[in-house]
């Protein structure tokens, strides 16, 4: 292969044996790189199923609790709870005082991962309106006093139900800040044999995760807290200072 | 070579080249999406953008590892000389793909937010708490900084306006994008799923272009002769074992390298750089009188000067054979002084 026939020069037609070691080596090296594409596209662990039904506008009636988050038990079906966010990375920001308690329509497009329900709702009016404004009986109370010990990770409950696949992990931590940071309720994560256990995450006051914390979303970390259930929808209840950096 | 410029210099062989490796790559991603799209169905499908962002990441890096081997691999196997002649298209081309890459990241894990999507950027993927939790996807938008730079100034017209030796300084930053996506992968994609097919591959391209690297530059070593000069004449060994038309190198004590080339009129010595992107000259033949070097075939007379109408030069320097053993002078002649160097027997 060394002689000056065989040396190759771009411009100058190609040697015969070049031709015949790159109709060779060429094959070899692409199927390599298509190799790559299958079983590196192949071994891609399961994005969880969850599922965002973004075409499949629904109503739903109930009533709306801030549970510290917005959730929509519905009349059918109190034990439902339904989270509500807004389209895109936005929480569902409403004018909760005229609402809350009161019987509502919402309209929108649900999301779902095992038990867990969410709407994403149709902008303004159309997404949420009183129907009914005198309240409609008691609300659900939350039960549950169990202090657990859990591993795992804070994510936003819009992309974990389905609206991204996979929506967790390190590499979904900013996608994570930016919707919790719109308001979309934090979730905390915990793998189980087979798949995940989840919870709102909220402080051990009842209200919204605090701000100091949205740094550690999608860190591994230990929490410990009070876990309670209401309208099918559970949450756990977390002082910063029972959050451990793993 | 240069005289004038045109955008791209497309002749047969780069457009068989462009149109095997564009092939490759759009099998490339065809695959990778399909097989990804087959094995997680239904309600376990992975969202599509992810899926070809994904493609897209692997395939640049792929790209840019069979960047980096072609270099070493053509010096180890000549034979791979062909891959090398239109490596800028390649370059050009893995940018493209790393750009649709990161836009596509930054538009759907930035963008539909209350921030700005390059402000998200710096900072809601920031975990500067820990290295295991630092943000990733800094070190892959280095990457592509530094990916667009080369590619924009790959063009020989920034080679010449440049000047050879900063355009070169300039390229080898494309080591930095390589480490720089190796932080990019192993500290963010790595660190969340556990995808071993796509670790071995990070694993065995890290590790091949290292060796490729090494060997070639044992073999270059392996081959320096007579680095101790005698009142400024290397000694190069017997004349008759250059092999005709062909060249073997020396090391000047300063560590350059100088090719002496065996041709029908006696001998010439140049320096081992292409004037060109510094490709090796002593791997190079000599053709229709003139030292062609083995990278994209730019041509010198055996007086360092390009034929005419083109204005390349290299440095030569005198040799002399004194008792059948061929010796090189340490100090380069002046390139603007083209002298005839047919060899003085002594
Ligand atoms: C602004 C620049 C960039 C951003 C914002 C970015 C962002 C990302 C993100 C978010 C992921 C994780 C995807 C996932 O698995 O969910 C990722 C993975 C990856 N990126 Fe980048 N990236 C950038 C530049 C680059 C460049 C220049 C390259 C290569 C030339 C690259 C190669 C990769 C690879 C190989 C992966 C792993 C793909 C896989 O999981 O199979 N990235 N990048
Ligand atoms: S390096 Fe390009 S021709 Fe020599």
């Amino acid at each position: 292969m060394d002689d000056s026939s065989s040396f190759y020069v771009g411009y100058l037609p190609v040697p015969r044996p070049l031709i015949r070691f790159l109709w060779l080596a060429l094959p070899l090296l692409v199927g390599a790189a298509w190799m790559v594409a299958l079983l590196a596209a192949g071994s891609q662990p399961s994005p969880g199923n969850g599922i965002w039904h973004d075409a499949d506008v629904q109503h739903y009636r109930g009533r709306v609790v801030l549970w510290p988050y917005p959730i929509l038990l519905p009349t059918d079906h109190p034990e439902r709870g339904y989270l509500l966010v807004e389209s895109g990375k936005h929480g569902a920001q409403r004018d909760w005082p005229a609402l809350v308690g009161h019987e509502v329509e919402a309209t929108g497009r649900p999301l779902e991962r095992d038990k867990a329900l969410m709407i994403e709702l149709d902008p303004g009016e159309a997404g949420l309106s009183v129907v009914a404004s005198a309240p409609q009986g008691t609300l659900p109370a939350a039960t549950g006093e169990e202090i657990r010990t859990l591993r795992g990770e804070i994510v936003d409950s819009k992309c974990f139900l389905g609206a991204m696949k996979p929506g967790h992990g390190k590499t979904h931590k900013a996608c994570a800040t930016l919707c919790i940071k719109g308001g979309i309720p934090p979730l905390f994560i915990s793998k189980t044999r087979d798949g995940y256990d989840y919870w709102l995450i909220c402080g051990a006051d009842g209200k919204p995760l605090p701000e100091s914390l949205w740094p550690l979303i999608a860190d591994p970390l230990e929490i410990k807290g009070r876990i309670e259930s209401m309208g099918g929808v559970r949450r756990i209840l977390v002082a910063p200072t029972d959050i451990r950096p793993l | 070579m240069s005289v004038g410029y045109v955008p791209v210099q497309w002749n047969r062989q780069k457009r068989i080249y462009d149109a095997i490796v564009v092939g490759s790559v759009l099998g490339y991603l065809c695959l990778w999406v399909l097989c990804g799209k087959l094995i997680w169905r239904g309600a376990e499908s992975i969202s599509d953008e992810i899926l070809i962002l994904r493609g897209l990441g692997s395939c640049a890096f792929l790209l840019l590892t069979v960047i980096l081997l072609i270099g070493p691999v053509a010096r180890l196997d000549r034979r791979f000389l062909p891959l090398l002649y239109n490596r800028r298209h390649l370059g050009v081309l893995t940018c493209l793909i790393a750009c649709a890459h990161g836009i596509l990241a930054i538009g759907y894990y930035h963008g539909f937010g209350v921030d700005n999507p390059l402000f998200s950027l710096f900072v809601n993927s920031a975990g500067y708490r820990s290295f295991a939790g630092i943000n990733f996807e800094l070190f892959g938008a280095g990457a592509l900084v530094i990916l667009i730079t080369l590619a924009s100034t790959s063009h020989d017209f920034w080679l010449r306006n440049l000047s050879p030796r900063i355009w070169k300084r300039l390229h080898m930053l494309v080591y930095v994008a390589y480490g720089l996506l190796i932080a990019h992968v192993g500290l963010g994609a790595l660190q969340t799923d556990r995808n071993w097919a796509f670790v071995f591959t990070v694993l065995v391209s890290v590790l091949s272009v290292s060796a490729a690297h090494v060997a070639a530059a044992m073999k270059e070593a392996s081959v320096d002769q007579g680095t101790h000069a005698h009142d400024g004449w290397i000694d190069a060994g017997l004349e008759k074992d250059i092999p005709m038309n062909r060249a073997r190198t020396v090391c000047a004590s300063g560590g350059e390298r100088i090719a002496i080339f065996r041709h029908a009129d006696g001998l010439a010595a140049v320096t081992n750089v292409c004037a060109h992107q510094g490709g090796p000259l002593s791997e190079g033949r000599i053709i229709d009188g003139c030292i062609t070097c083995p990278w994209h075939g730019w041509q010198y007379k055996t007086d360092g000067c390009s034929p005419p109408p083109f204005q390349e030069r290299v440095a030569t320097y005198q040799v002399r054979v004194v008792a059948g053993r061929v010796q090189v002078s340490s100090q380069p002649s002046r390139p603007q002084t083209a002298q005839s160097r047919s060899a003085t027997h002594g």
